[in-house]
Parts: C-alpha cells; sequence; structure tokens
C-alpha cells in the first residue's frame, strides 16, 4: 500500500499556494448577487409543498396496500388447518415464552435462546444457565446476531444515547456474564447515520447526509485484539437514500 | 396553538434571514469557484438556500448549519455536474467562455483556467482545501468519502495542474 508521504511527492511545494492566492484573488473581485428571501421563500415553500406531495403519495400507496392484503392474510388464517400458527419472533415477557433469537453466543456449537422484556435483554445458554442485561435507558431494539471477525459470535440491538440519538449495543457471552463490548468512537460519532445486520456481519454507514441517493462508506464492526472492544474497519462505499428505509445497496 | 406554530415559524424565518444576509456571499463566492460561471453559481447558491430552508430547523437542531449548507452545496454542484438519463442541456451560440473575472488582471490568472477544467469531484476537494482551508476530514464530511479519497483526489487534482502548467510552460 502507498505511503500518503510518497504520494505527494511529486507535486511541488509552491503549487498549493499559488492555488490559495489566486482562489482568493478571484473570490476577492466577486460581488455577491442580492438574495431575495422572498423570493427564495416562495420556491422553498413551493419545494416543500413538492415533497409533502410525494410523501403522502407514498402514504396513499401503503394505505392501499394494506387495504388489499389484510383480507387476503384473515383469509388464510381462518382457512380449514388443524395445524398449529407457525411460530413468529415475539417480544415475550420472559426467557420461558418463545425466544426473539435463537443462535450460538457462547461458541459451544449449541443455539442459545435471546429474548427482550422492556429494557432487560436475556440469553439463555443451551445449558439452562441464564444470562442477563439491561440498558440503562430506553428498551433496545435486537438486529441480530453477528460474527465479529475470526469467529467470535455477538448480539447487535440499537439503543439510545443521552441526547436520544441511536447507538449501537453489541453484546458478549464472557466468562458466564452478558456484557456490553467498549464501542468505538466510530460506531457511535454523530455522522453515523445508519447500521444494520447483514448476512452475519454488524455494519454501519457513515455520512452527512444530504437529500436524496448518495455515496456512503460502509464499515464493518468487528472485535479488536483485546476481545472486547469494538472497532470499525472500513468497506466499501455504497448508495443510500437518507428518506428510505432501505440499507445502503449498491453504488449510486 | 396555531398562534403558537405561527411564532415559531416567524423565529425560524428570522434565523434563516440572519443566516442568509451573512453567510451567501461567502457561498456565493465557493460556488463561483466551483462552478466558474456566475449565472450557474447564482442557480448553486439559489438550490443550496432552497434546501436549507426546507431542512432549516433540523440543520438548526443539529447544530451546523455551516457544515450542512457546504455539503448541500458541495453535493448539488457534483450531482449537476454527473452525467443523468435526463439533462437540462443548454443551447448557446459559441463555447462557454472561460470565466476570468474582469477586475483580475488574466497574466495573474496561470492556474484557473486549468482548475476549471479539473472534474467535479477534484474541483471540489481544490476549492475547499486551499481556498475554505478546510481540513480532509472537514472536506469529507462535505464530500461524503473518507479522509483517504479527499487525500488521493487533491493528489491528483496538483498532479493534473502541475502537468498541465508544464506542458502549457514548455
Amino acid at each position: 500500500m502507498s505511503q500518503p508521504s510518497k504520494l505527494f511527492g511529486d507535486v511541488p511545494q509552491e503549487l498549493p499556494e499559488e492555488l490559495r492566492q489566486e482562489l482568493d484573488a478571484i473570490a476577492g473581485t466577486l460581488r455577491p448577487p442580492l438574495v431575495s428571501l422572498e423570493r427564495l421563500i416562495v420556491v422553498a415553500e413551493r419545494e416543500r409543498r413538492r415533497r409533502h406531495g410525494l410523501v403522502m403519495a407514498a402514504l396513499a400507496t401503503v394505505v392501499v396496500l394494506a387495504v388489499a392484503t389484510v383480507p387476503v392474510a384473515l383469509a388464510i388464517r381462518s382457512g380449514p388447518s388443524s395445524t398449529p400458527p407457525a411460530q413468529r419472533p415475539t417480544t415475550s415477557p420472559s426467557a420461558q415464552a418463545a425466544p426473539d433469537l435463537t443462535a450460538d453466543l457462547d461458541d459451544d456449537g449449541l443455539d442459545d435462546a435471546v429474548a427482550i422484556s422492556g429494557r432487560q435483554v436475556t440469553v439463555t445458554l443451551a445449558t439452562g444457565a441464564s444470562l442477563v442485561w439491561e440498558a440503562d435507558r430506553r428498551a433496545p431494539e435486537l438486529l441480530g446476531a453477528v460474527d465479529l471477525g475470526r469467529g467470535r459470535p455477538g448480539l447487535v440491538l440499537a439503543g439510545w444515547t443521552e441526547s436520544g440519538r441511536d447507538s449501537a449495543i453489541v453484546l458478549l457471552v464472557r466468562d458466564g456474564a452478558l456484557v456490553r463490548a467498549d464501542p468505538t468512537a466510530s460506531v457511535n460519532r454523530d455522522q453515523t447515520q445508519t447500521m444494520w445486520v447483514e448476512d452475519g456481519v454488524f455494519r454501519h454507514a457513515v455520512c452527512l447526509c444530504v437529500d436524496g441517493p448518495q455515496d456512503v462508506d460502509v464499515w464493518r464492526v468487528e472485535l479488536a485484539a483485546d476481545g472486547h472492544t469494538l472497532k470499525s474497519v472500513p468497506e466499501s462505499r455504497r448508495c443510500w437514500d437518507p428518506a428510505s428505509d432501505r440499507d445502503p445497496a449498491s453504488t449510486c | 396553538m396555531a398562534a403558537d406554530a405561527q411564532e415559531v415559524d416567524s423565529g425560524a424565518t428570522d434565523s434563516f434571514e440572519a443566516f442568509v444576509a451573512a453567510r451567501s456571499g461567502a457561498l456565493f463566492r465557493t460556488a463561483y469557484l466551483l462552478t466558474g460561471h456566475r449565472a450557474d453559481a447564482e442557480d448553486l447558491l439559489q438550490v443550496t438556500l432552497v434546501k436549507l430552508y426546507v431542512a432549516w430547523r433540523r440543520v438548526q437542531r443539529a447544530g451546523s448549519v455551516e457544515a450542512y449548507a457546504r455539503t448541500v452545496l458541495t453535493h448539488a454542484f457534483i450531482s449537476s455536474r454527473r452525467p443523468a438519463r435526463v439533462t437540462r442541456e443548454r443551447v448557446v451560440e459559441a463555447p462557454p467562455e472561460l470565466p476570468v473575472p474582469s477586475s483580475v488582471p488574466e497574466d495573474r490568472l496561470t492556474l484557473w483556467p486549468q482548475i476549471v477544467r479539473l472534474p467535479p469531484r477534484q474541483r471540489a476537494v481544490v476549492v475547499l482545501r486551499y481556498y475554505e482551508d478546510l481540513s480532509e476530514q472537514e472536506i469529507a464530511t462535505a464530500l461524503g468519502c473518507s479522509p483517504g479519497t479527499v487525500k488521493s483526489t487533491a493528489h491528483a487534482a496538483l498532479r493534473t495542474l502541475r502537468g498541465r502548467l508544464e506542458g502549457e510552460r514548455s
């Protein structure tokens, strides 16, 4: 891999200074236009109405789809069948109810059960032992079980920081306890706009987002060599539209 | 309740008006250096201010109006230069003139004609780095890329400028 110092080796030192002087000289001669705030607000309000219209159209589509889908779903449910209802993920009040997730979290080759009740996360190991971790603020949302690198398993949840922002919570089974891994600065910093679990990998994207689809840097989260601290590894660039609920996909 | 909402709206408009009064000149200068054309710079400024106005409350809550405005401006500039399936073509009688401000002697501008020929991202990096004096991290934030990408883009831009200057001088 190239070293940055070598990268800049063939650029003359005086060029940046010349650039500064020339750009300043041009900027210094410019007379900015008078901005008509009234006209600007008229255009902005038109833009806002256009966006509002798009949102309403999307909502209407959702409502129409829901109305069309519900009778079909009810018909399927009430149809002649002696089979028990399929098991679905639930937010069960206790670990004894159907788990929200099953995954091997202590790396013993056997699935463990994960259940979330309020702020409490309970992992019931295959051995029967129950491990509990409690969020200090609102109830976290379960994102999934992941491989944190070199086969080390972890559980990813979305929680909330004191300022109310999304924050990643990664729980590990270690020494017979459920503990939270130390987050890296990059997982929780303000520019983090979205995080998700995909193919058993925990990823997050960083950008200072503006409207519309845009390229964002995607990072993979792994466990550092100390086995307790998370680190973000730059992985790729993908396209993400902050207005959509979809995770970043291919490039724009 | 309606009166409250009206009061909030009026407060938001006041703070937006103050921002426009204080910063639209600087944003216009950056827009001009990016586009190299006064009319395009005015369009870019308007697009930026409209987007800013629409998102004004959210942007104020986030706390960094200046950075947001710069990001919107840079993205709008790059998007406007991106080939699109549907583009607005401007029909002109003659090729576009080199945008040299009349009050700066042309012989003082050795780099400017080359800067306007750089690809949009390279040009954005040059302007943000050498006119706005932003750090690599700040430019990365504005462009939505990593500081490493900013570094390599800046290097490519400087290398191109140097090559063209040497070509002209020889």
